[in-house]
């Protein structure tokens, strides 16, 4: 029980620290349009709440 | 070979890689009708420069689909801000393809004025269509126009719209689908001789120096245009080319007029004769409701009045409205780590990790999602009934003090919801040293994520001494305080580094518009939305790791002994840093427990409520997990030093720490954009000076205010 549960907390921890690196990695990678991970050229963004698009630089 | 040809097809199929381009003044409802076509949500607002972008999307059209292309407003494509460098760049076929057709949002109230930007695309050779937009706008002020004789005139179809009510767009989608095979040519003066003859010395001059061979239209473009965006491919050094573009526009200069007058002069002449007897006025003009409001609402002295009296009920509303929602989520998470808890009672850890961890960090930020959707709610309202443009007009002169002027007032604004849209809103600003000011300013604007903090320290110490309404002014004065330090910031950057030149100021005042219910609702949705995607992610995964933190390494001690819980987690790997750092924060009186929630939240700002949830949670014993975090904030102590036994959290300590999140640069985010918008260079400057102002202000307020308050 104590080694499963060991485990499950570990695997979670494993995750939670791969998926913070990504996302930083993400916001600071000079394609990732508004730098919340969204990077598809000429295509709105909807990760800001005023709707912002990708700087002109990263489009085709 | 020409680098910026025309892409036109007779007959071509319809398919998505048929551009048509949505172009015209500001605020003249592109976006909206952008909307209409490709069935997107983007950001509408009643003030110009919602757009600063090209934003794509496709549309149904006959058996195909077409690419529809909305772009920034620009009154000329003469560009002098990034916003209308874009839109003119697409126009000219500078960057890609020029679009096949272009459709001019024509406001129907100022026709003269819009269509002399359909005149300079029409110049270029692109087939246009005239979307008349706010025609019932203009019927409400008398105005009659015969669209077919406009037509007939100009020799392009002129569609009468009304894009928010969705009236004549299916006919003007109609009118596309023509004109993508009949490429319609708008009827455009004759130029002078002296033009002609400019043109031809402009030819021979660049058949010289460069292998690039332009149209006549685009030689036009670079004698009317000190700023065109042909001039590279005149391929001279920049001085001679300077001296060699006098010299060609010397027969234009001749004819008595300067070659950058001349365009306008010519365009304006041809549309009052293509104007003449079009705009019939129906009923006798009267003082519009716009007129009355904006005596009062653009006033000197009652207008900065009017607008700190709507600010302070924006926030008041804010505070008082969402308590029982608030409440009710709170419930609803208590509820949920209950349950957990209970069934995952045999596996401690896990346990812990669960309630301790994701339930009181994600939960204790979620509170605060109705406080969210009403700060979008009415910052949609002010936006979209025309108060915003009001506003940036009063805060031209505050603006000029400091270098800056009003144009710079609306990305600020914008910053308010979040400092990302508020630094690509930059983009409408001509000076390139006046944009970088705002940029510089910009995050020291209050953006939603600041909210939970304050709204966290006010509930817990503000409002319990002083009662609700001191409670909504402090609210009201964090969210103004961020303003207030920027201008003297911006004034020292401007006086001793920038030296930015006076610019003039020049704002079209749009009417006062009531909100559409669904835009509203849907701003307040995205903006909610967002929240919860942050909450979902980046808190999320923050509170796991310091979850982890703040439990390892374990020691033996009862859990049910609240001193023995405490002990644990001032060892733990994060209390030992934090009790380490702890120093640099003495002198804002914070103690270990708020240097790890501050340090923890360079990432993101709302991850101290979530971490401040974790310590205080792991901290406690069972009896006290009932306890709300607030609850906990003001009956915690010093463990250790000479105020051990006093209480943490005292009024001074609560205001140093909102003013050290006030100032901090605590956004990854932000500081990305900052990054790509005005270079890696200043994305560090804006994060050690903000970050340094926030030490500072933080220490000055908890000194200053512990000698007056409790």
């Amino acid at each position: 029980m104590i080694a499963t549960e060991i485990i499950i907390v570990a695997l979670i921890l494993a995750v939670a620290v791969f998926y913070f690196v990504r996302l930083m990695r993400k916001q600071f990678d000079s394609g990732s349009g508004c730098g919340k991970g969204c990077s598809v050229p000429g295509k709105p963004c909807s990760h800001c709440p005023s709707g912002s698009s990708h700087p002109p630089r990263h489009r085709a | 070979m020409s680098t910026c040809g025309h892409d036109l097809q007779d007959s071509a199929p319809l398919n998505a890689t048929l551009s048509v381009a949505l172009i015209g003044n500001p605020n003249t409802g592109k976006s909206t009708l952008f909307n209409r076509f490709t069935g997107a949500r983007q950001r509408v607002g009643n003030y110009p420069g919602v757009t600063v972008s090209k934003k794509t999307g496709e549309m149904p059209l006959g058996d195909g689909v077409i690419t529809i292309v909305d772009l920034p407003g620009t009154y000329s494509l003469a560009a002098t801000s990034l916003d209308e460098r874009i839109a003119a760049d697409v126009l000219t076929g500078r960057k890609g393809p020029r679009p096949r057709l272009a459709v001019c949002t024509a406001d129907a109230t100022h026709l003269q004025r819009s269509l002399f930007l359909a005149c300079q695309i029409a110049d270029l050779g692109v087939p246009v269509i005239i979307a008349l937009n706010f025609m019932d706008e203009a019927e409400s002020k008398g105005l009659a126009i015969d669209a077919e004789t406009l037509s007939s005139r100009l020799g392009v179809p002129v569609i009468p719209i009304s894009a928010r009510g969705g009236k004549g767009v299916d006919k003007l989608r109609e009118a596309i689908h023509e004109a993508l095979t009949t490429t319609p040519q708008m009827a455009l003066p004759e130029w002078s001789a002296g033009v002609k003859a400019s043109t031809s010395l402009l030819q021979e001059e660049l058949e010289k120096t460069s292998n690039s061979k332009l149209t006549d239209a685009e030689l036009r473009r670079i004698l009317f245009d000190n700023n065109s965006a042909y001039l590279d491919l005149v391929g001279y050094p920049n001085g001679k080319r300077e001296s060699m573009l006098d010299r060609v526009r010397k027969p234009i200069l001749e004819e008595g007029t300067h070659a950058l007058a001349k365009e306008s002069l010519g365009h304006y002449s041809f549309i009052s004769g293509a104007l003449e007897g079009i705009i019939t006025q129906t009923k006798p003009a009267k003082k519009s409701l716009s007129d009355w409001v904006d005596a009062l609402f653009t006033h000197r002295v009652l207008g900065l009045f009017v607008f700190a009296l709507l600010m302070f009920l924006v926030f008041e509303s804010i505070y008082t409205f969402a308590s029982p929602a608030m409440d009710a989520i709170e419930a609803a998470f208590t509820w949920l780590s209950n349950e957990l808890g209970t069934v995952l009672e045999p596996m401690p850890i896990l346990k812990s990790l669960v309630c301790d961890g994701i339930i009181a960090g994600v939960g204790g930020v979620m509170v605060f999602l109705p406080q969210i959707f009403l700060l979008f709610f009415f910052i949609s309202l002010l936006e979209d009934t025309g108060y915003m443009a009001r506003a940036a007009f009063m805060m031209d002169k505050l603006f000029s003090w400091c270098g800056l002027n009003g144009k710079s007032f609306v990305p600020l604004l914008s910053s308010y919801a979040c400092a990302i849209p508020g630094l690509f809103a930059t983009r409408t600003i001509e000076d390139p040293k006046a944009r970088l000011v705002t940029i510089l300013i910009a995050p020291l604007m209050s953006c939603s994520a600041r909210l939970p903090v304050y709204l966290l320290m006010i509930g817990a110490f503000v409002q319990p001494a002083f009662g609700s309404t001191v409670a909504a002014l402090t609210l009201f004065g964090f969210q103004v305080l961020g303003l207030v330090v920027a201008l003297p910031i911006a004034w020292i950057t401007n006086r001793w580094f920038l030296k930015i030149p006076a610019q003039p100021f020049v704002l079209e005042m749009p009417p006062y518009r009531l909100p559409v219910a669904k835009d509203v609702i849907w701003r307040m949705w995205m903006g909610g939305k967002e929240f919860i995607q942050r909450a979902g992610t980046i808190i999320l995964v923050i509170s796991i790791i310091v979850w982890a933190l703040l439990y390892f390494p374990r020691t033996e001690g009862n859990e049910d002994d609240a001193v023995a819980q405490a002990t644990q987690v001032e060892n733990s790997y994060l209390g030992q840093t934090g009790k380490f750092l702890q120093p640099i924060f003495e002198p804002a009186g914070f103690d270990w427990k708020i240097t790890v929630g501050v340090l923890a939240s360079f990432p993101a700002r709302e991850v101290i409520v979530s971490t401040l949830g974790i310590i205080y949670r792991l901290g406690s014993d069972a009896e006290e997990h009932e306890d709300s975090l607030q609850e906990a904030l003001r009956t915690d102590k010093w463990t250790s030093g000479p105020r051990a036994g006093q209480i943490v959290f005292t009024i001074p300590t609560a205001l140093a720490l909102m003013v050290f999140f006030a100032f901090c640069m605590q956004c990854a985010s932000t500081l990305a954009v900052i990054s790509r918008e005005a270079g890696t260079r200043y994305a560090v400057i804006t994060f050690v000076y903000m970050t340094a102002l926030a030490w500072l202000g933080a220490v000055i307020t908890y000194q200053i205010g512990s000698l007056f308050l409790p």
